[in-house]
């Protein structure tokens, strides 16, 4: 399908190439998993891909499409083979209502209106989207709006699709219903799939083929299990962090892993465990947080937008000590950024009590309080790093020395003079991190912090939390992500209908779960490991003979 | 489409029922063929959303008509049937009949458009719109769809900043928000574009889907809307449905010729009722 032969691509201005002499070939027919760090030329290689929506710059080299060079086909018949799809749902929908925004490209390709009914029929019947036709596109969940994104590309029946980051915007349900829409595309009508994707635990069980890049050249390439033995085998730890869990659980632990035995999925791994571990329960262990100081106290709290309405919240009670790091684990649409915002006062209860520092969350209190948002564009009101971090500086004699300190602390000094925009998703939460450490603020509030970052940066973010709570600042995330959770949370509830319905500490609170936990944790249920949630004590708890 | 009876009829003979009508309202000046259209309409209205707007904005109305007929005779004096002298101006027959004519044909275009408002919306609206201007229509749909999003950005931004906190002045304040709204959703539409792109906009002509299509009942009510229409419109042409009202009033007795009209009129006005009854 694609060839690439000696490609570079170098962008203005740039000192240095983002592509640097890439050899690629891929076959019709293949499932691609492009994957890498952020910065690694993933997104450019994929645009360039597409060619309609190649970056400007300087390109080297020869790319061939169906083997013929890419330049030389039209815009049109590209546009009707190559579908593209990017990570940001809600921007890529162009009309108000869903059933405009599926017919957009076909409308674009001049088809008649006999052809169009055809297939949105043929296509809206096999994804049962009938519901959604007629409903506003800005109504819709970000993974419905995927959906009818991903269908609005479907119906040009491209031969190949390019994902860029589809997942990474939505919660697990969602992503992997995207997922598994493709792996049936790929089954059932052969399509071609070049996806890029920082998500990969379920990827690599449905992918034919994986590539990885890194400082613009193929690292690794195979399949799935291939790359992992090689991830493995190689001496760089930070590409470990692309392992899933339990693939390497067992590595580490096998006595001889062998590279086909490698488990990707939940099963395997169930299988790998009984027979190499005794079968018996082990004795949970608890953990308390004390609980001391109240800092954010909920009583009673009912919302809801209009009375006709359901409540989000119903009469939800919560509290929040000195020194916890504690997590509203919930699926989308549950309350859970409804939930923050009543915290914040930024909404109003309807009915019941919110305490912040034990009074209202008023000026006094906020100051105390630092907010990183789902979006951290929508924190920045400067155009350069440097000014929206002396914008949280008080006036103070040492703020400058102060600011550059905490830029250095989050490793984003050298951001500092350009566009907040400018920067990778994951280096916007570290800017935001550190204008909100700024204030010395008592007690942090994260809105999905994971939301859209690479294992590296995940790994990163933790061990920042991890810190700060160390020193004392209490945290409270609102999050999906369950690894990430398992890993660093101290203390959860779980939100469901308006309520916390569980609550305690994280390891009591997704032990038991079925969906709500670890894959390490499903996999390991009835062998002695059965109380383990990460990999750091799967490593710590294996039995060595 | 959930939507049923006449709001089920393709947007063109729609928009060429609410035509029809507006043109007839204009042609007749008799009062009582107006003070039956003026209930007709009501009626309509009523079916059309269970009497939700009816409710809410028949007393304004009626209030704009009871001042237009008594204003009328007050300004205008011509007519020969005086009642009474009202300071040294008469007040004449003539002028309160023609207010009450007048009124009540404004009042029934008022009911027209709010019924037009309830059948000719969103897409049905565009799509008329489209067939004229196909880059304009386009240009409004994405304006619609940004709308929600500007505004949505906004509640955001707010949002985020008042936690935030700033020492700067509100105006201030509101002013870098603003700045930040229009930078971030510049910033987005790049992907807009993107997308647009990659679905080949701009290549060659578009189409456009329409989600409308003439059936067979279509073209059906069409030809009654127009034959109904036909007769309608010629009669007020041969003078059926008017009176002489200035200089002086004529009779506003019924001829045979009249009844014929106004019960063909009386159908014409009907027809969404009619095709409410016969899709049910």
């Amino acid at each position: 399908m694609f060839q690439l032969y000696d490609v570079s691509f170098r962008y203005p201005d740039a000192n240095k190439d983002v592509l640097n002499q890439l050899h690629l070939s891929i076959n019709a027919g293949e499932f691609i998993l492009l994957t890498g760090p952020s910065g690694c030329g993933k997104t450019t290689l994929l645009r360039l891909l597409t060619s309609v929506l190649r970056p400007i710059g300087e390109l080297s080299g020869e790319m061939l499409y169906q083997n013929k060079p890419i330049h030389l086909w039209s815009d049109e018949q590209l546009t009707k083979q190559i579908g593209f799809i990017s990570q940001h749902p809600e921007e890529q929908m162009v009309m108000p209502t869903v059933i405009q925004e599926l017919v957009f490209g076909l409308e674009n390709h001049g088809l008649s209106t006999v052809e169009m009914r055809k297939r949105v029929a043929e296509l809206g019947h096999f994804f049962k989207i009938e519901n959604l036709l007629y409903k506003k596109t800005d109504a819709l969940s970000g993974g419905e709006q995927q959906l009818v994104h991903l269908l609005s590309v479907l119906l040009l029946r491209p031969k190949v699709l390019i994902l860029d980051e589809p997942t990474s915007q939505l919660d697990p349900v969602h992503a992997k219903h995207v997922l598994q829409i493709l792996e049936q595309l790929h089954h059932d009508l052969g399509m071609t799939i070049i996806i890029a994707e920082h998500r990969v635990d379920h990827l690599f069980q449905i992918c034919d083929r994986v590539i990885m890049l890194d400082e613009g050249t193929v690292r690794f390439t195979g399949n799935s299990r291939d790359m992992l033995y090689q991830l493995f085998q190689s001496r760089e730890i930070k590409y470990h962090a692309y392992l899933p869990d339990l693939a390497h659980l067992y590595l580490e632990k096998a006595q001889q892993p062998i590279k086909d035995n490698i488990p990707l999925t939940v099963n395997d791994g169930r299988v790998w465990l009984k027979q190499t571990l005794p079968m018996r329960d082990s004795k949970r262990q608890s953990r308390n947080v004390e609980q001391e100081q109240p800092i954010v106290t909920l009583k009673d709290v009912t919302f809801y937008f209009s009375k006709n309405a359901p409540s989000i919240l119903n009469r939800l009670s919560l509290t929040i000590y000195k020194g916890d790091f504690y997590t509203i684990i919930g699926g989308n649409a549950s309350g859970k950024t409804t939930l923050l915002e009543i915290c914040l006062g930024i909404k109003k209860a309807k009915r019941g009590r919110v305490e912040l520092f034990q009074e209202k969350p008023h000026k006094t209190a906020l100051s105390r309080v630092g907010f990183m948002p789902q979006q951290p564009q929508a924190f920045f009101m400067y155009d350069t790093v440097e000014k929206e971090m002396q914008a949280m500086l008080n006036q103070g004699d040492d703020g400058e020395q102060h600011m550059i300190k905490m830029a250095k602390r989050f490793n984003v000094e050298h951001l500092l003079q350009q566009h907040p925009y400018d920067c990778s998703y994951g280096e916007m939460q570290k800017v935001v991190l550190a204008c909100l450490l700024l204030r010395q603020p008592d007690i942090l509030f994260l809105d999905e912090p994971t939301k859209g970052l690479d294992p590296f940066a995940k790994k990163e973010l933790g061990r920042y939390l991890t810190a700060l709570h160390k020193e004392g600042v209490t945290i409270v995330m609102v999050s999906h992500d369950i690894d990430f959770i398992a890993n660093y949370s101290k203390r959860s509830g779980l939100l469901f209908a308006g309520e916390v319905t569980t609550e305690g500490p994280t390891h009591t609170v997704l032990q038991d779960n079925y969906f709500y936990t670890t894959d390490l944790s499903r996999a390991a249920r009835g062998t002695s490991l059965s109380s383990v949630l990460t990999l750091e004590e799967a490593l710590q708890a294996w039995p060595e003979k | 489409m959930s939507e049923q009876g006449f709001l089920s009829i393709h947007p063109i003979v729609q928009l060429m029922y609410y035509i029809l009508i507006g043109v007839m309202l204009f042609q007749i000046n008799h009062p009582v063929f107006l003070l039956t259209t003026f209930l007709l309409l009501i009626w309509i209205v009523w079916q059309q959303d269970e009497g939700k707007s009816i409710k809410k904005r028949l007393s304004s109305i009626l209030l704009l008509m009871g001042v237009m007929i008594l204003l009328n005779p007050l300004f205008v004096s011509r007519g020969s049937h005086i009642l009474f002298y009202l300071g040294n101006r008469q007040i004449t027959l003539e002028a309160l009949i023609y207010g009450i004519s007048l009124a009540l044909m404004i009042g029934g275009m008022m009911l027209l458009f709010i019924s037009f408002q309830h059948v000719l919306h969103g897409q049905r609206f565009l799509y008329l719109f489209a067939n004229l201007l196909p880059r304009t229509a386009l240009l409004v749909m994405i304006a619609l769809r940004f709308v929600p999003l500007l505004m949505n950005r906004l509640e955001t931004i707010r949002a985020i900043q008042h936690v935030r906190g700033s020492n700067k002045s509100p105006i201030k304040t509101a002013m870098l928000q603003l700045q930040a709204l229009i930078t971030w959703s510049l910033e987005e539409s790049i992907e807009t574009a993107d997308s647009m792109k990659a679905r080949g906009y701009g290549n060659q002509k578009r189409t456009m889907y329409t989600p409308f299509y003439m059936e067979k009942r279509d073209w059906f009510v069409m030809i009654i809307l127009l034959l109904l229409f036909i007769l309608c419109f010629t009669g007020s042409i041969l003078g059926y449905g008017n009176i002489y009202i200035y200089p002086r009033l004529g009779t506003l007795h019924f001829y045979p010729f009249d009844w014929g009209m106004y019960i063909i009129m009386i159908f014409l006005y009907l027809m969404p009722l009619l095709i409410e009854r016969s899709t049910a």
